[in-house]
């Protein structure tokens, strides 16, 4: 007993300081000051969110088996919705040339199953896309680098492509800088390689190197999608035209990616260009 | 005069010089760096061989009534009592080691002026600083509050000094 009063003794003034300022706390506290109440409160929230963290973190390892499960089947749920994702994706038709008012063009990726670059015959391109994915005959097809063709029919999983490099394809082209168009053939004289471009004016410079490019009013393919670059420029005696031979820009002998191309706006466009033939014949 | 006496006037004074006068010291812009309390010097001035509990108990009361008249709600009290606390075991290093009575007061006549200031600076930065953590009640920008009560400090002992200076002057005359 007597130990324990030589100690209080002993520490009295540090007894006495620790004393007067909890004397002092509570004086505070009983105050009407607003501010350090919500200090207090905050910094006590502060200490229980530490000790909560700290045992957050002790105890997270006993549940990290569950966890793991639950991320297994997660990430098993997850991979099935990504495969007929993938699936779904190739149904259906990516839009191209998108805009909140007007969409003029749907595209379909697809790969070329079937195809022949010999000459003289007429040569055709088979998709393996068809009516399931509805893709119809006058659909334009591009490849990664221009044009290819036209499809001319499809079954229920495929399409039959005639490209460029057929006797029977016409397409209306332009010259890119000067815009004026012309038509394209494959002539008798072409190989794979080439294509024959007629109809556009003597008058137009054309260099060799210049772009050929599609003109769009077919109502099949986008405007200037790439077709082919000035070989030759002959002119012909007695017509008003010049005869232009272009390298086709893609390249029909290792030809695989291609994307099929709506028109959605193809059918409003003839019906009116047809009206208006009638009204005037 | 009755050194009593004379410590209760010296109270007063001071006390009346620290609420009627300081606290209503307009400094401008510096009043953010100097926050002058000189009313501690009362503590200080007590003598050195005092029962801790009258000594931590007048330090409180002081504490209480500076506290009454600046709102601040037991801020000056704690200082107080910390600087009453420090006071107890500081004071020791400084006395010289044989020969002075512990009954008398830590002044300048009994241990020098260098010792003084030295004492006085030191407790007067601590309570400054003791005073201004309590009063954010964070130690949140620390060197901020240090340089605070380190300007406010010094500003005390030179208003301290001047006023020993005065009273020593009156004394004589």
């Amino acid at each position: 007993m007597q130990n324990i009063f030589r100690l209080l003794q002993k520490f009295q003034v540090v007894l006495l300081f620790l004393l007067f300022q909890i004397l002092c706390f509570i004086l505070l506290l009983s105050g009407d000051n607003q501010y350090h109440k919500s200090s207090i409160a905050s910094s006590s929230n502060a200490v229980v969110g530490t000790v909560y963290e700290f045992s957050n973190s002790v105890t997270s390892y006993f549940h990290l088996e569950k966890e793991n499960q639950q991320l297994v089947e997660e990430n098993n749920e997850l991979k099935k919705q990504l495969l007929s994702r993938q699936i779904q994706v190739g149904k259906m038709f990516v839009r191209v040339n998108d805009s909140v008012f007007y969409q003029q063009y749907e595209s379909i990726p697809s790969k070329v199953i079937n195809s022949s670059i010999s000459f003289p015959k007429n040569n055709f391109i088979t998709l393996n896309v068809g009516k399931e994915l509805s893709v119809n005959s006058n659909m334009a097809v591009i490849g990664t680098k221009g044009i290819v063709g036209v499809v001319i029919a499809s079954s229920n999983s495929y399409a039959t492509v005639m490209p460029v490099i057929n006797a029977n394809f016409t397409l209306p082209v332009r010259h890119a800088n000067s815009k004026s168009f012309g038509r394209i053939f494959w002539g008798e004289d072409d190989t794979y390689l080439t294509a024959t471009v007629i109809d556009v004016p003597s008058n137009v410079a054309v260099d060799i190197g210049d772009l050929i490019e599609t003109r769009g009013s077919d109502g099949m393919f986008p405007e200037g999608i790439p077709v082919g670059k000035v070989l030759s420029v002959s002119p012909v005696s007695g017509e008003t035209y010049q005869i232009i031979k272009i390298g086709l820009i893609e390249d029909f002998s290792a030809i695989y990616n291609v994307k099929v191309i709506k028109n959605l706006k193809r059918n409003e466009q003839l019906e009116l260009e047809k009206a208006t033939q009638e009204k005037f014949q | 005069m009755n050194p009593i006496t004379r410590y209760i006037l010296k109270l007063l004074f001071i006390m009346l010089l620290q609420v009627i006068v300081l606290k209503e010291m307009e400094l401008g812009a510096a009043n953010w760096w100097i926050t002058p309390f000189v009313y501690f010097i009362i503590i200080l001035d007590l003598p050195l061989k005092i029962n801790p509990l009258l000594f931590m108990l007048i330090a409180f009361s002081l504490g209480i009534i500076i506290d009454m008249f600046y709102n601040t709600f037991g801020m000056h009290a704690s200082a107080c009592v910390f600087l009453a606390f420090v006071r107890h075991y500081f004071v020791v290093l400084l006395l010289p080691r044989d020969g002075f009575d512990m009954n008398t007061t830590f002044t300048i006549k009994n241990v020098g002026f260098l010792k003084y200031v030295f004492y006085i600076g030191i407790l007067s930065v601590l309570y400054h600083l003791w005073f201004f953590i309590f009063e954010r009640f964070s130690f949140d920008y620390f060197f901020l509050r240090l340089s605070q009560a380190l300007t406010s400090g010094i500003f005390a002992i030179l208003l301290l000094i001047l006023l020993h200076l005065a009273f020593v002057k009156t004394q004589k005359n």
